[in-house]
């Protein structure tokens, strides 16, 4: 799929993810996006680990809410009210609004999630408009930070097990951190003197090759945008109400017409 | 990247595109409720109005109306019951005090723990469905019920009383069928209990002239000097009018539920199928 295409894509299911509060089209939004993960994704890199960091994400909303808010009629559970912040009671109405939260959470990295696991750094860039490349190129090395941390992190601690380091409690971790930030420094200090290398900063970027248009990416492009404006004018004339589970729990509401845009951000997952 | 093998893109894009359809086809055919007893008098269309005080008084009216659907506020002021609203988290106007209960509110209309009054719906003489709109977004048609319950939030708010038919016609205080839209209904003492009060109206939902503050004052009798405690909202005559006010809460219409249930379990197990199929081919390659 081309880069600005599914850059574009993103857009489109992280407004419908945030133009209603409505749950039933956020865990639509999940299920695509999912699904677009699915088959986009590199053969190369894994799903687990962004699903583990939304799911507890996702938990961790729920559970806050949980806690904090005590407003509804339907109690699960009541804590003692000398308890500071948490005291009171548990109602289904806080659970329900805390996973609504959390849908819209989940919803929202996962629209995004292909920006960073699908596309390669110089598609990101190429996928900008030009007057966006340094920001792309900002964005580019920070997505590349994370993962970068990460394996030099693991190389450390590997080379500090070999060496007879066993993790005893916190502060032992200390002897992993620090080499990991100076390695993290160092490996910035190298893509800046790669990239003085290359020029950067003098003439106009090249670009080595670009992924062309293909009509499927037009269908599937202007289907999504389709699903945002459908969105967009229910909204603005009244037909997605925001969902409010307080003080009593209600069924959600549900347009067949919205359902159906949903299905629209699916066409990039077809084949 | 790109991924071959379009025997399954076809079929799924059939998939969609039948979804797609199903999803159009379900929300252009809504089911129609039956009529309720008094929908047939006159041939005007009527909705029934339960009010359940905190006490257990009960005070039923029947609204007639001319145009196709009425909104909750636009029925509720055709009623003649004194009410005052507030608004509700885009979900429409909440009712803060009916028919004189309770004589004060806060200023956010209700407490977390105190009693609220609390909005249901029944479509077509069926049963009560606790409404997910306030009552200014809430349409209502020819033989459905508008039912409020002054509720403890002790628990699950139980509905009002049953909502039977509307109350004979005999004695109603009818206003011209062919009055001008803008003509403003005059302040007309109605004892609570008392006959109903029918208006019938010739002209769309969005012309029906809005109660006055006289109105709604002198509508509910006794309930006159609690009415002195309405918001300034409340209180403005085109302000009512143009904006129906409404209580939210409750579930969607049993009649709309079911098939947006149906279109929403179908593209929930399309997403899960191209999900399954994507994964399965991944796999393997």
């Amino acid at each position: 799929m081309n880069p600005r295409a599914l850059l574009l894509w993103s857009a489109a299911a992280l407004v419908v993810d945030l133009v209603t509060n409505d749950p039933l089209y956020r865990a639509l939004v999940v299920l695509v996006a999912l699904d677009v993960l699915a088959a986009r994704l590199p053969a190369e890199r894994s799903l687990r680990p962004t699903l583990i960091g939304v799911s507890l994400f996702g938990a961790l909303a729920v559970g806050l809410n949980a806690l904090l808010s005590h407003s509804g009629v339907h109690v699960l559970a009541v804590l003692p009210v000398a308890w500071p912040l948490v005291g009171g009671p548990l109602t289904a109405e806080s659970v329900a609004y805390g996973a609504d939260v959390a849908l819209g959470l989940v919803g929202a990295v996962l629209a995004v999630a292909p920006v960073s696991l699908v596309l390669e750094p110089h598609e990101l860039i190429d996928a900008l408009p030009a007057r966006l490349e340094r920001s792309g190129l900002v964005l580019a090395v920070a997505l590349n930070l994370v993962p970068g941390i990460g394996r030099t992190a693991l190389a450390v601690r590997d080379a500090e097990r070999m060496r007879g380091w066993r993790p005893r409690g916190p502060r032992s971790w200390a002897e992993i951190l620090v080499p990991t930030m100076l390695g993290a420094i160092e490996d910035a200090l190298a893509l800046a003197e790669a990239m003085e290398a290359r020029a950067y900063g003098t003439l106009a970027r090249t670009r080595f090759a670009s992924t062309p248009w293909h009509a499927r990416d037009r269908v599937a492009l202007g289907a999504a945008w389709a699903a945002v404006a459908l969105f967009l004018v229910a909204r603005l004339g009244g037909g997605t109400p925001d969902w409010q589970p307080y003080p009593a729990i209600t069924l959600p509401p549900l347009d067949p017409v919205l359902v159906a845009a949903c299905l629209l951000l699916a066409l990039p997952a077809l084949p | 990247m790109t991924v071959r093998g379009s025997w399954l893109g076809r079929r799924h894009l059939g998939l969609v595109a039948i979804a797609c359809l199903l999803g159009l086809a379900g929300a252009a055919a809504p089911a129609r409720p039956a009529a309720l007893g008094c929908a047939a008098a006159d041939g005007l269309h009527h909705v029934a109005l339960v009010v359940e005080h905190g006490d257990g008084r009960i005070l039923v009216r029947c609204v007639a109306f001319g145009a196709a659907t009425i909104s909750g506020a636009q029925a509720l002021a055709l009623s003649g019951v004194a009410y005052a609203t507030t608004g509700y988290a885009g979900l429409g106007l909440a009712v803060c005090q009916l028919d004189g209960e309770p004589t004060t509110f806060p200023a956010g209309c209700w407490t977390d723990t105190g009693p609220y009054w609390v909005m249901f719906v029944a479509r077509g003489g069926g049963a009560w469905t606790l409404s997910s709109l306030g009552i200014s977004s809430q349409t209502l048609r020819d033989g459905d019920a508008e039912g409020f319950r002054y509720d403890a939030q002790t628990g699950s708010p139980a509905p009002p009383a049953a909502p039977s038919r509307c109350p004979p016609t005999s004695a109603p205080t009818r206003a011209p069928v062919s009055a001008p839209p803008s003509r403003r209904p005059s302040p007309r003492p109605v004892p609570t209990p008392g006959p109903p009060r029918v208006v019938p109206i010739s002209t769309a939902p969005a012309s029906v002239a809005a109660p006055t503050a006289a109105a709604q004052r002198s509508a509910s009798g006794p309930a006159s000097a609690a009415a002195t405690t309405l918001p300034a909202a409340a209180s403005t005559a085109g302000g009512a009018a143009a904006s129906p006010r409404g209580r939210p809460l409750a579930s969607s219409p049993a009649s709309a539920v079911v098939p947006a249930a149906g279109v929403l379990a179908l593209a929930v197990l399309l997403l899960v199928a191209i999900g399954v199929a994507v994964w399965r081919r991944r796999r393997t390659r």
